[in-house]
């Protein structure tokens, strides 16, 4: 079989979530492999909750909250970005591919994006196979 | 004894005898001759125990907060007298960073500063002895003395001399700060350091392909065994309660939902290299902005775990990303509580 990545989106809820809707009422197709989680606001997301879902088991994560200057908090998505900055080098720079962790600004308007979005993150996360220096040993596949 | 070292004594007897401070915070000969220890001097007359020598590795700083975090026994009023504290230049960033976070105020201290022209390390004091066939325990008398490009030191009465970067701290070869930022009094000299921080060593593995920079990482983690002598050692770790700590919780019927979400089991308590990669990097995120790179973790690790490779790396990219460093301004704001319109977001789609 085939491997198919399991991919843990965190969606804020004003952009993000809305632009997921807008790709389902649209009946647009894109791929299954990606568990969305709604947030608040990208600028909610810690980065341990990024750290988790890959000691987890995922294989891949992914945020996306509003553009900047569209935050519906005003600044939430620009703090995020400061962190996911440095978080990406963190995992960049102890060995761990950094497309496993992408970030994505999508509006609520954003259906296609969202669906594209969705397609290219799972098929370079599917090109990297299972992710399995995060996860504990034991219970590895 | 130095001039530095009297004149520390001498002012710090006088702050204790009129009542100005509650104790001061300095160094102490440690168990063996290779070590000082901090210390906490209460009366005036203790003052005697207070050295000042190329020993004196610890960053005090951290202790400024202990004391806060401590709760009152009962029918015990709190004493508001400001502490003495003996800082270095590195120490000193600490410190600012400890009061630009406000941890502690300004008036809560009085600052002993003494420029550095470098620490000894001393397990690597500790290798070059053995070399010369000298162990601890027959060690009585050590004393060392500085000059320009070596380390003289005397053992036993006999004379040895090493060169600076054999025995030196690896964070002292490329000190910006050798001068303490604020002090209240200045002892000694000023000294003149490098100018420049030299990444070579975070360079080196940035170089190194993908699979061989997680060979290196893991094989390091592997090695940890979770003691968390790095975040007790580290400065700017105050937190009453730690995030990895929270594996302590049991759920019990009584147990709320509000303590299920605050107290959410981010980190398991066995010691496997995915709980410690975790531990390292959630530890890392928390330094980021705020780390001065003051070696404590690496030297408190038992393991021998080069902590200061990634905090060196954290430093690098917050300068270069950010232009912002951690440490050098009293009235700064938290790296991450504040915000660019062009901070770097090429990796966004």
């Amino acid at each position: 079989m085939s491997f198919e990545p399991n991919i843990v989106a965190f969606l804020c809820k004003w952009c993000s979530s809305a632009g997921a809707d807008l790709a389902g009422v649209s009946r647009l197709e894109y791929k299954p492999n990606v568990i969305p989680i709604q947030v608040k606001c990208s600028g909610r997301v810690n980065p341990l909750y990024i750290l988790k879902a890959l000691k987890e088991g995922a294989d891949g994560v992914l945020v996306s909250g509003c553009h900047p200057g569209d935050c519906h908090y005003v600044k939430g998505n620009m703090y995020a970005r400061r962190r996911f900055a440095i978080l990406r080098k963190l995992l960049e720079y102890i060995g761990i591919e950094p497309e496993r962790f992408q970030v994505s600004w999508i509006s609520a308007s954003e259906g296609t994006k969202f669906a594209q979005v969705i397609d290219e993150v799972t098929e370079s996360i599917r090109a990297l196979g299972p992710q399995k220096k995060l996860t504990k040993v034991g219970f590895d596949e | 004894m130095s001039d530095i070292e009297g004149n520390i004594q001498a002012k710090a007897k006088k702050l204790l005898k009129d009542g100005t401070i509650k104790y001061f915070i300095g160094y102490e000969n440690g168990s063996d001759p290779l070590h000082t220890t901090p210390c906490f001097i209460k009366k005036a007359e203790d003052v005697d125990k207070i050295v000042w020598n190329p020993l004196c590795v610890n960053n005090l700083a951290g202790y400024l907060t202990h004391d806060k975090k401590r709760e009152l026994k009962k029918g015990e009023e709190e004493d508001k007298k400001p502490i003495g504290i003996l800082v270095k230049g590195c120490d000193s960033k600490s410190l600012v960073q400890l009061l630009s976070e406000h941890r502690i105020e300004k008036d809560e201290v009085i600052i002993f500063g003494v420029p550095c022209d470098g620490v000894i390390d001393p397990k690597k004091l500790e290798k070059v002895l053995k070399d010369k066939n000298l162990s601890v325990n027959t060690i009585d008398s050590l004393t060392i003395q500085h000059d320009g490009k070596n380390y003289t030191v005397k053992v036993n009465g006999k004379k040895y001399s090493f060169p600076k970067d054999k025995i030196e701290m690896s964070k002292c070869s490329d000190c910006t700060q050798p001068n303490p930022i604020i002090s209240d009094e200045t002892f000694g000299e000023k000294v003149k350091k490098s100018d420049k921080k030299d990444y070579k060593t975070v360079e080196e593995i940035e170089a190194l392909p993908l699979a061989k920079r997680w060979k290196f990482w893991s094989d390091q983690f592997a090695k940890c065994i979770r003691c968390s002598a790095c975040r007790n050692v580290c400065p700017v770790c105050y937190c009453k309660e730690c995030v990895v700590d929270s594996a302590d919780l049991v759920i019990t019927p009584q147990t709320t939902s509000s303590e299920k979400a605050n107290k959410m089991p981010w980190l398991e308590k066995n010691v496997d290299p995915a709980e410690n990669m975790f531990f390292h990097l959630t530890r890392m995120m928390h330094m980021a902005g705020r780390c001065i790179n003051c070696g404590e973790c690496e030297r408190a690790c038992p393991m021998n775990i080069p902590l200061s490779l990634l905090t060196k790396k954290l430093e690098k990219e917050v300068k270069e990303m950010f232009d912002y460093e951690a440490g050098i301004d009293v009235e700064a704001k938290p790296l991450l509580s504040i915000f660019e319109e062009d901070d770097p977001g090429d990796f966004i789609k």
